[in-house]
């Protein structure tokens, strides 16, 4: 019995075991193992530095199957005009890709891209989210991407604000926004998780009128703020909703009224409420009864 | 209660039917076949292998289940487990197979990790060497999977 006579799922099994470091000396073994650590190897890719991005993006030109191992991208970076561009490159390149986080961008994120051809190059693109050091753009950011048409959107979205007071900056990105790019990027999500921000009622309905879709919405470590609403009828989609954070309201009950003519589809209602003085507590446990 | 296993080499084992169950092959099959006194044949491991298995099976029949991806990616191998697989390769590779065939995850695990731990810090030729593995790969290729992998290398 030979190592090389394993069933190739099992040779990967041992790979899955072997660090990072240790994996590039056995892709030098011979072709089997070549091929076996080329599927470990670029499955989850974590980077760290811009200079690896690079170093990274050099490796995938080299084979352009190389890219299609690749399932799940985290890049810890800061975001300057190079990384931008860099960026750009890689949806083409990593076409399989199902889960992308950037993490601590101090300016701007781009998002997944289409080619500028019609078809997706993304197609298997599931979840996208990052994580800001500072106030920051939604996650599909670019302006002129999105104007083309370009932004690939996401199943699942995640903004989260560096700490509880940061503003939510939904409202102006969507009205700098072209209506055709807006439409098409935000009718995908069906879920969305929001954290560490300030947020008015106002801009909880702005989320709900544009992402249709949107079945499950998630506001945690949020600070809400009550605001004035338009008094249309609400046709959202939500039937799940979670609250965890601060609401800032001279009249509780009004505001809970107020999400529930937001939510008229809502199955599951989660509120952790902190903290929650009584006469919130009231207009919880009065809206709660109105909704059953 | 117990069960009868027969070895690709035709020997019996009588086992705690729990300690079988190890096995979700063979526990599928108890399910399918209901109690009988047959010997289930498992043409794939020979009676050298089965008693190692059954070896482990019987040492670690109290040890949860557990489906926990991050639990089972963690690399450390308990010290009993250890001087388990303390064997020549060969009969490491066949307990791996018997492993995967009588689909017993935890002990292929452990048997996966024993390798990747005698890959684990080895140059490539290292490598070779104790897996007695042929290059066949040309310079060319060398040079390439050292710049496909440049951006994983340590640095």
């Amino acid at each position: 019995m030979h190592i090389n006579d394993f069933p190739s799922e099992i040779l990967l099994h041992v790979l899955r075991f072997v660090p990072q470091q240790s994996l590039t000396n056995s892709a030098k073994v011979c072709s089997v193992w070549r091929t076996c650590v080329r599927s470990v190897l670029f499955q989850h890719v974590a980077l760290f530095s811009f200079d690896q991005l690079t170093l990274f993006i050099k490796g995938l030109t080299l084979d352009l199957h190389l890219g299609h191992s690749v399932r799940s991208l985290t890049i810890h970076c800061p975001v300057n005009g190079c990384f931008i561009d860099k960026w750009a490159e890689l949806p083409l390149l990593c076409p399989r890709v199902q889960n992308v986080a950037v993490v601590s961008l101090p300016n701007h994120i781009r998002g997944y891209h289409r080619d500028d051809e019609n078809s997706r190059v993304c197609h298997k693109l599931a979840q996208a989210w990052a994580t800001c050091n500072q106030h920051d753009h939604f996650f599909a950011g670019d302006t002129a991407a999105t104007a083309q048409g370009l932004v690939q959107p996401a199943r699942h979205v995640s903004y989260h604000g560096s700490h509880h007071d940061s503003p939510f900056q939904i409202q102006h990105v969507l009205q700098r926004w072209p209506a055709n790019a807006t439409s098409s990027f935000l009718s995908l999500p069906q879920s969305l998780d929001l954290r560490n921000v300030t947020l008015q009622l106002e801009q909880v309905s702005l989320i709900l009128r544009h992402m249709a879709r949107l079945e499950k919405l998630t506001l945690a470590n949020v600070h809400l703020q009550h605001s004035p609403m338009t008094s249309q009828p609400m046709q959202t989609n939500v039937a799940t909703f979670r609250f965890q954070g601060s609401i800032d309201s001279h009249d509780p009950t009004a505001l809970f009224h107020c999400l529930r003519h937001l939510f008229p589809k809502l199955k599951l209602l989660d509120l952790n409420l902190e903290p929650a003085p009584h006469c919130i507590q009231l207009a919880v446990a009065m809206v709660l009864a109105a909704w059953r | 209660m117990s069960v009868r296993l027969l070895s690709s080499d035709s020997e019996d084992f009588t086992v705690a039917k729990e300690v079988a169950e190890r096995s979700m092959l063979i526990k599928n099959m108890l399910e399918d076949v209901g109690d009988n006194d047959n010997p289930i044949p498992l043409p794939n491991v020979t009676a050298k292998i089965l008693r190692k298995v059954i070896e482990w099976c019987e040492h670690h029949l109290g040890d949860p289940v557990t489906n926990d991806e991050n639990e089972r990616r963690n690399t450390e191998i308990d010290e009993w487990d250890q001087k388990f697989m303390e064997v020549d390769q060969e009969t490491l590779f066949d307990i791996i197979l018997a492993a995967n065939y009588l689909d017993i995850k935890p002990l292929l695990d452990v048997g996966c990790k024993t390798v990747a731990n005698m890959i684990k810090g080895k140059t490539a030729e290292e490598i070779r060497k104790i897996f007695n593995i042929v290059n066949d790969l040309t310079p060319e290729e060398e040079a390439q999977i050292r710049k496909e992998n440049e951006w994983a290398e340590d640095r």
